[in-house]
Formats: C-alpha cells, structure tokens, sequence
C-alpha cells in the first residue's frame, strides 16, 4: 500500500511528468490533481484496504528502522510495546533518564535494573503490571545509556591536565562512563539556571550575565553531594577534586569564558589538596637573594650567588643558580676560547668545592664591534662540552639591556635577537637555555617590531627553553573592558559576572598564558628591596595562576 | 561664639541697643530677624526686655529694670540638645556653676604671655579638671538604642547602598540593565560618616562613633557632613576643624588562617578584614585664618588586645581636646598679632601723612618766597614812584601857599588830590604786608 506521496511518485513516473515544463503547467496541475482524486476514489477505498493497518505498518517499519541499528537487542522488545499498548517505550524511559542526574554515571547491571524497576513501579499511563517486562527496560536502559554516549574527545579536555584526560579516558574504556558528557550536562543545568541574558536600559548592548559565584567556591556545583551520591563507582574514587575540575573546565571555557581563573584553580586545587592526579600549572621555583625572605606559604629552597670571575666567594646555604655576570670585567670570555677555558676551569674548581648549581645562568655578550658570531659559538660548544658532566645543571643565556649610557649593549636585547639565537642554537644542535629578564627585554620594545603582546607571542614559542624569570614588581592593572564574543546572528554579547571578578590586562596574566605548562622555572626576583615588595611580587603572581613549588602541597 | 577681643565691646553695644528700642527695630538695623538677634543675645549673655515690656512702656505702666550686663563665659561642657529635658539640665548646670568648662578672656595677656601657652592653658585649672574628671568618664555602652541622627543615617544608606548594588550589580561600570521590576530607585552615595568597617563589626563601630559625637556635642561642636562624593565629616571645635575616619584593618588570608585547616578555597592574597579597628583624626586651623600653610596634626588610634579602643575613647577625646585648645591659642595670638600689627600699619601710615602735608606746606612757602623775592623790584620802582609822586605833591602845596589866585589853587589842589591818589595807588606797601600776612597765615595752618 502507497502513500499518497509515493502513488502521486509512482503515476507521474508512469506517465513521465516533468512539473518544471512551465510550457504544460497547467495540463500538470490538472494531471496531479487527477491523480490526487484517483488515489482518494479509486486505490484508496474501504473495500481494498484498511487504512488504520497501514498507518501502524509504516509506523512500525519507521520504528524498526529507527530503533534497529540503536537498540538492536531491544528492537523486539520496542516493536512489540507498541503494537499493543501504541506507547514508544523508548521514548518514555528516554524523558524519564533525563530527570536523572547520574545516568551518566550508570554502567552496571544492578544500576539499569535498579532504574528499571523505579520506572516499572511509576509508570502508570497503561492499566498493565510493568514489573513483567522489568527485564526487557533494563536491556532496553542499558542500550539507551551506551547509544548515548558518546566518546569523550581529547579535543573538548584541551586545558585539563593530562592525567585527567587519561582518566576520563579510561573510565569510558572500561566502564562505558562519558566523564566528560557528565560535566557537560551538570555545567549546562547551572548555566540555564544562573546565565541571563539581559539588555542595558537602552537596548542597544545585550549582555551575558553570570549569577553564579564559582571563584573561590569551596563546593562549586553542590559537588560534594554529587561524589557522596556516587563515591561508590570505582572510576569516582578519591576523585572528588578532579570530578569538580572538569566541571569547572567546561564552565569556564564553554558556558561563561571565564577562562582567567583556570591556571589559579587548578593551583588552587593542587595547594589545597583538592585533587590527587593534578599537577601544577605556571609552577615557579622561588630564588632568593640578599636576604630576602618570601612569605611563610612560599617554601624558598634556592639561592641566587652572582660572581664575575666564576669564583664563589662564600658557600651556598642549600641548592643554588649562579650567575656569571661576564659583561663588566670579563667580556672577552664569549670572544676567546682560551679565556673561556680558564672560566671553566675557576667554575669547575668552584663547583668541586660547593657542588654545581641548578642553574648555570651567564650574561650574553655584549654587542661590540669587533664581536664574531663564530667565536661567540665555539666558545659556547666548548661551555657546553665542558658543564655536561654536571648532569643536574642547566646552562641559560641570560638577555641583557641595551641603549643605556651606563651599560654597554647586549648582543642578546631585544626579542629578535633572541628569535634568532634560538634558531642558531638548534641549528647547531646547542642544548644552551635562556634566563629571560622581563625589565631589559620588555625595555627593548622601543628598538624592536615586537610590541608587549608580540613578545609574549614569541616567548610562547621558545617556553621550553626558558627556565628562569627575572621579575621585578610591575604594578598590576585591572582591565577597564568588558570580555565581548559575537553569537550566531553577529550580535555582541558583552559578559558580566554578578560577582565582580577582575579581568587583569597586565604584565603577569600575559606571562601566565605565555608558559601555561607543567614545566618548572625559577623565580628570579629583580629590584626587590624588601619583604614587602616580594610579598607583593609572589601575590600578583599567585593571582595570575603561578604556583610555587615550595607552596603547599604538590602532585607529582 | 568665638572669644575675640572685641566681644565685649559687641555685648555692650547690643545690650544698649535692645534696652533703648523695641526687638523688632534693633533687628532691621543688624539685618535679621527679631527671633535671630534674641538667640544671638541668648548666646551673649545679654539680657533682653521681657514681651510687653516696649508696650507698657508706651502706656506708662510700671516696667521692669534693666539688668546690669553679665560677665561673659563661653560654656563648653554642656548638654547641648534640642530635647526639653536637656535644656533643663544645662540650666541647672548652669545655676549649679558645676560641670561647664571657662575659658579664659585673653583681652588682658600679652601676647608674649599667650604665646608661652599651650593645650589646656586655655581653661581654668578648675575647667580641666572638670573636663579630666569628663573625658574619664566617657564609657561606651554595651547597648544603644537611641544612636545620634548621623549614625542612623548611616546605617540607613549603607542598607541602601547594599540593596542598591545587588539591584543594579554593574552600577560601577556604567551599565544598567533594563529591568522593570526594579524597586529601588539608583541614586549616587549620599556622604555620611566615614565608618568603613565589615557588616558584623557595624554595631561596634556605631556605639564607638556615637559615644564620640555625643562628647563632641557636648564640648559644643558644630558637626557636619559635605555634600561631596566621599563619605567624610566636619567639626568645628574651638578655631579648628576636625575631622576622623573609622575603619577596620584588612589582612591576607595567609596571617589569619591555616589553610589546611580551614576548608576554605579563597587565596592566601586575599585581604579580609580583620576586626582591628582605627581612627584617624585630622586636626586643623579653621579655613578663616590666614595662614593656611600649616601642615594639619594627624593622630591615630587602633585597636589593640590589652588596650581596645573603646578604652581609648576618653584619651582620644583628651587629646583631640588639647590639640584644638593648641589651636585655639594659636588663633588667639594670630588675632592679637594682627590686631597690633593693624595698629602699627596704621601708626606708621598716620606720621607718613603728616611728613607729606609738612613738606607740601614749606614747599608752598617757599614758592611765595620766591614769588615776593621776585617781586621785590616791582615793589621797589612802585615805592619810588609812590615817594616821587608824594614829594611832587607836596612840593605842589607848597606852592600853593604862595599862589593867589584862588581859581588856580583851587584847581591845583584838585590835582594835587588826583596826584596823591596815583600815588597812593602806586604805593606797594599794602600789597606786600598782604602777602607776607597770607604767608605767615599758610605756616601758621600748616602747623
């Protein structure tokens, strides 16, 4: 039996009707009505057919072809509920999942079954005992839940730590548990929940507006209740923290792009041993000097020793950098092997003495007329050469400052030249770091193409390289602007948070993105005079999502 | 009212005033209303005529005597209230003479003498112990319920600066949302007392600041709050302006709590408040002195474990005290400065006018001088022409007497008349005392 489409198909085959022939328009539109009255009169009537029959036949096929490739054990099951009470059992449990919130979680058979036999006993539209195909819903919920899930993507869990990702990951291997979708779902009821979208009194600007006060939140998303709820499941286990993380992952980046905060919560959370499997983000090893002490949070196991000569004067208390200042007295040591080598050997009697340090951090050279790249380089294979016995230390470049009248230039000042030492250094297969003074390199802007931004954007690209951050206290500056995104339709959306959160526009949130790593580095403070100051210093950059290894607790 | 010099002479010239005409009269004359000049004498001291007085007067009715104008004594330490019951008591105070501070009339002191002063030098000795015994006695209550008028409106725009934030959250930056429900109307902050503390230390600091303007009330302070964009107050205080702030202190997290053992998520940056309370007092000359130059003297007073400053409430007052008296010596003896240098200009200026006028005077004098010395010739031929003529006349009489003809003498001695009279008018003599009399005249005036 035809549809009324399909005979109207099938007779304009058979008499070869072409509807766009506007030249027989009119002949056509007799032709189909014709067709239309015959399929009513004539194909259509009560004698030849019944057409309830052929309602539920096409239905049923529609349903078959539905439901056959999503729940194949289930299909039976389906097609047979609804010939005889005309209910899609799947579509019920479907509405009824969805008021349940660790469905996401559910992957054992006591999990489906248990749900089955809640829906069984509620269930009351049909004047039948459900609890007889108690059996069959629970197959039927089981095969919802893995049609409904889909494979957690590496892609969505960009900024989560990779232990996180690999256990979300695996979580979905072995238990057919989607994490990730679970989070999705939790974050997108709260934004519906908290995020309005509101007009100024004008009308002119529409804004997002974020009721909810998620920084600083010691159970952000009632997480508590949810690991109480489910801290049975094997893949939850003392996982509370990271189960809120990835929450907070996609709130963040997905729902209220507040993604300034995400370097210092998931410090945060490390610190105060919220998660287990995280580690740090932005981490930096405080070095002092001068009797400078950083505050009692702030664990300071490295001191900073700076000599001309390569002699340490006094011994260090613990682990230490040294930094060879060779641009004073020494300058030919980069220009003259031979000079080099005597460097060497006072460094190496030095560190027979002392032991050598974390950091071997040597001042560029200094750009003079006479300087010759080659000579500059060999005296840098032989540095290298020589300090490879000392397998625990690195050897760092360290920039310097240029057009002072004080201070002779330095062949390492502005970013370009330190672009293209990097590229020379790979090139010759140089294992040399880079120490980064943030005040000389920054001061460079004025004779480089690079503004602030464009520095950044390149240090982002050598941040391997980079192991020491000479900081001095820049002041911070709160951004006077609103975060802007266009929606679908090219409106600006302007974003609020009810809660007032800061959005910094400063030295320190650029230096955050910039590193954004695991990786750690040593905080090397500059023109820090007291305490104070450096209380000051570690406080911008806790805030701007640094963590210090000697702070708190760490997750190796 | 201030204690200048010239207030004496203000009293006496008032008290006159309103013994000799009706209220109503004097007041036009002073240029305000008849209510306004009977609390000006009220805080004078000057005794005005009882109602009816000027009318039974009229009538020849028996009136009452006119009192003998009292000494005057500024009253600091009083009760000063609208309230009925207040009034009695500072009445009673008053007829007691017990509880007011004197201070004292610095008409008679040099202004070496004034200068040798300090703080409380300005008050009798009984007046400071009085005042000691006062300031000793200042206790915070535990309770309050009845707050000064500058607390409650505190408190009031607080709670409606509060609902005003949460009804229109991003008021900072500019952006109201449209919203027709709202039910609060946005408004700018209206200044009121610089009370800068957490929600739960509110109640403390208000029985703190309200123990303090009530003191200050009482040593008869004059308090205001500027209409400005920052909440702030204004107390004139004995020739100074005094102003405070409250505020409680903040610390970062890092110094107040563990954070493993707290289950607390916030930052170890975070400042809070950390219920240590301070008060800052700024102290300074009145904006009508002349050198505004002088730095302000600040004091400042916080909370301490062993020593919390509801405890420092009275030396607070003390030393606030001491300061404006400091200032208000000062004042005295800028007052007496310029009032003797105003006199010395005035001196100066006086025998500077004197020394012009003499030396216009003998200038004068010796242009007339010059003027006669000029003249001495013209006077000189005049005088001959004078003697000529006299002695040609009476040689003509002479001839007359030998002459017989009686026509001929008659004729000659007309002109003999005529010729004396031509003489005479030649003759300089008349002309020079003249002059020299209208000189002697100008020397004589300019002395």
């Amino acid at each position: 039996m035809l549809t009324i489409d399909e005979y109207i198909a099938k007779m304009k085959r058979a008499e070869k009707l072409d509807e766009f022939d506007f030249t027989k328009n009119t002949e056509n539109m007799t032709a189909v009505v014709k067709y239309v009255m015959s399929y009513f009169n004539e194909y259509l009537c009560m004698e030849t057919c019944d057409a309830e029959v052929i309602k539920l036949k096409h239905i049923t096929e529609k349903l078959e072809e539905e439901i056959g490739k999503k729940y194949p054990q289930s299909k039976d099951f389906v097609l047979n509920f609804y010939l005889q009470y005309r209910i899609r059992i799947h579509k019920e449990l479907d509405k009824r999942i969805q008021n349940e919130l660790y469905f996401p979680f559910y992957y054992t058979e006591q999990d489906f079954s248990s749900l089955a036999e809640d829906f069984c006993n509620k269930y009351k539209i049909i004047d039948t005992d459900m609890n007889k195909y108690r059996k069959d819903i629970a197959i039927l919920i089981s095969e919802i839940k893995k049609c409904n899930t889909d494979v957690p993507h590496v892609s969505e869990m960009i900024r989560l730590d990779n232990r996180i990702v690999s256990w979300v990951r695996e979580t979905y291997r072995e238990y057919g548990v989607n994490l990730y979708a679970f989070a999705c779902d939790l974050s997108n009821s709260y934004y519906e929940r908290y995020v309005k979208y509101e007009r100024g009194d004008y009308g002119r600007q529409i804004f997002q507006v974020n009721n909810y006060n998620h920084r600083y939140n010691a159970n952000p998303f009632d997480i508590d209740r949810i690991y109480e709820d489910n801290k049975q499941r094997p893949f939850l286990e003392n996982k509370c923290g990271e189960l809120e993380m990835i929450v907070m992952h996609e709130w963040l980046f997905n729902c209220i792009y507040d993604d300034d905060y995400w370097s210092e919560y998931v410090n945060l959370c490390v610190s105060r041993g919220r998660v287990n499997i995280v580690k740090n983000v932005n981490i930096l090893i405080p070095v002092t000097s001068g009797g400078l002490e950083y505050p009692a949070d702030v664990h300071c196991p490295i001191e900073h020793i700076v000599t001309s000569d390569g002699v340490i004067k006094r011994s260090p208390k613990d682990a230490y950098i040294l930094r060879l200042d060779v641009t004073q007295t020494h300058a030919a040591v980069w220009q003259n092997t031979e000079e080099m080598a005597a460097l060497i050997e006072k460094m190496n009697s030095s560190f027979r003495e002392y032991s050598a340090p974390q950091i071997l951090e040597i001042s560029a050279p200094i750009k003079t007329a006479s300087f010759n790249e080659e000579n500059f380089f060999s005296c840098c294979a032989l540095l290298e050469k020589r300090m490879k016995k000392y397998s625990s230390m690195k050897v760092a470049l360290l920039n310097g400052s240029g057009n002072q009248r004080s201070k002779p230039i330095s062949s390492l000042y502005t970013i370009e030249d330190i672009i293209r030492l990097k590229a020379q250094l790979r090139e010759r297969n140089m294992h040399i770091q880079f120490s980064i003074d943030f005040t000389a390199l920054l001061a460079s802007k004025k004779d480089s193409n690079y503004d602030q931004n464009g520095i950044f954007g390149e240090l982002t690209e050598i941040k391997n390289s980079i192991v020491c951050l000479n900081i001095n206290n820049v002041r911070p500056q709160v951004g006077n602007f609103l975060k802007v995104r266009t929606i679908n339709d090219d409106t600006d959306v302007n974003y609020l948070n009810k809660y007032k959160y800061p959005i910094y526009d400063d030295f320190y949130s650029m230096l955050s993105s910039t590193f954004n790593d695991n990786q750690q580095r040593y905080l090397i403070p500059k023109n820090i005079t007291n305490n104070s100051e450096l209380e000051t210093l570690v406080d911008n950059l806790l805030r701007s999502g640094f963590a210090f290894s000697g702070g708190g607790k760490q997750n190796e | 009212m201030n204690n200048s010099p010239n207030i004496n002479k203000i009293r006496t010239e008032l008290y006159d005033d309103v013994w000799s005409e009706a209220m109503i009269i004097i007041a036009k004359k002073y240029g305000v209303s008849d209510n306004g000049l009977r609390k000006r004498c009220k805080a004078l001291s000057i005794p005005i005529p009882p109602v009816g007085y000027w009318a039974k007067k009229k009538t020849g009715k028996p009136v009452v005597e006119k009192p003998p104008l009292p000494l005057f004594t500024e009253t600091i330490l009083s009760n000063e209230s609208q309230t009925y019951d207040s009034v009695v008591s500072r009445i009673n105070h008053k007829k007691n003479n017990t509880g007011l501070l004197e201070l004292l009339t610095f008409e008679d002191l040099s202004i070496d003498q004034i200068e040798n002063m300090h703080g409380f030098d300005l008050m009798t000795s009984k007046s400071l112990e009085t005042f000691t015994n006062w300031c000793n006695s200042l206790v915070i209550p535990g309770r309050l319920n009845d707050y000064d008028d500058l607390i409650s409106k505190h408190k009031f725009e607080i709670e409606y600066r509060e609902a005003r934030d949460k009804e229109y959250p991003f008021r900072d930056e500019n952006i109201i949302l449209d919203d027709p429900l709202v039910k609060i109307r946005n408004r700018d902050n209206e200044s009121v007392l610089p009370i800068e503390v957490s929600n739960g230390k509110r109640n403390r600091a208000y029985r703190i600041i309200d123990t303090i303007i009530k003191s200050l009330y009482n040593l008869k302070a004059s308090i205001s709050i500027e209409h400005t964009d920052k909440d702030n107050i204004s107390i004139e205080l004995l020739h100074s302006v005094v102003s405070f702030n409250m505020y409680e202190h903040k610390s970062k997290r890092r110094y107040l709590f563990d954070p493993t053992a707290v289950k607390d998520f916030s930052p170890l940056y975070q400042e809070v408040f950390n219920k240590i309370f301070q008060i800052n007092w700024q102290i300074s000359k009145h904006r009508y002195y002349d050198s505004l130059d002088e730095k302000p003297i600040f004091l400042s007073y916080t909370d301490s474990e062993n020593n919390p400053l509801e405890k420092q409430v009275s030396k607070m007052i003390f030393e606030v005290y001491k300061e404006c008296c400091n200032m208000g010596i000062a004042y005295i003896l800028n007052s007496k400065r310029s009032n003797l240098e105003f006199e010395q200009k005035e001196d100066e200026q006086c025998a500077k006018e004197q020394k012009r006028k003499q030396k216009e005077i003998e200038e004068e004098k010796q242009d007339h001088k010059d003027a006669l010395i000029k003249n001495i010739t013209v006077h000189a031929n005049d005088w001959f022409n004078y003697e000529q003529l006299n002695r040609y006349a009476n040689e003509l009489e002479s001839y007359i007497e030998t002459c017989t003809n009686e026509e001929e003498v008659q004729l000659l001695r007309e002109y003999i008349q005529l010729v004396r009279e031509n003489a005479d008018k030649n003759n300089p003599l008349s002309k020079i005392l003249q002059e020299m009399r209208a000189n002697n005249v100008q020397v004589d005036n300019g002395y």
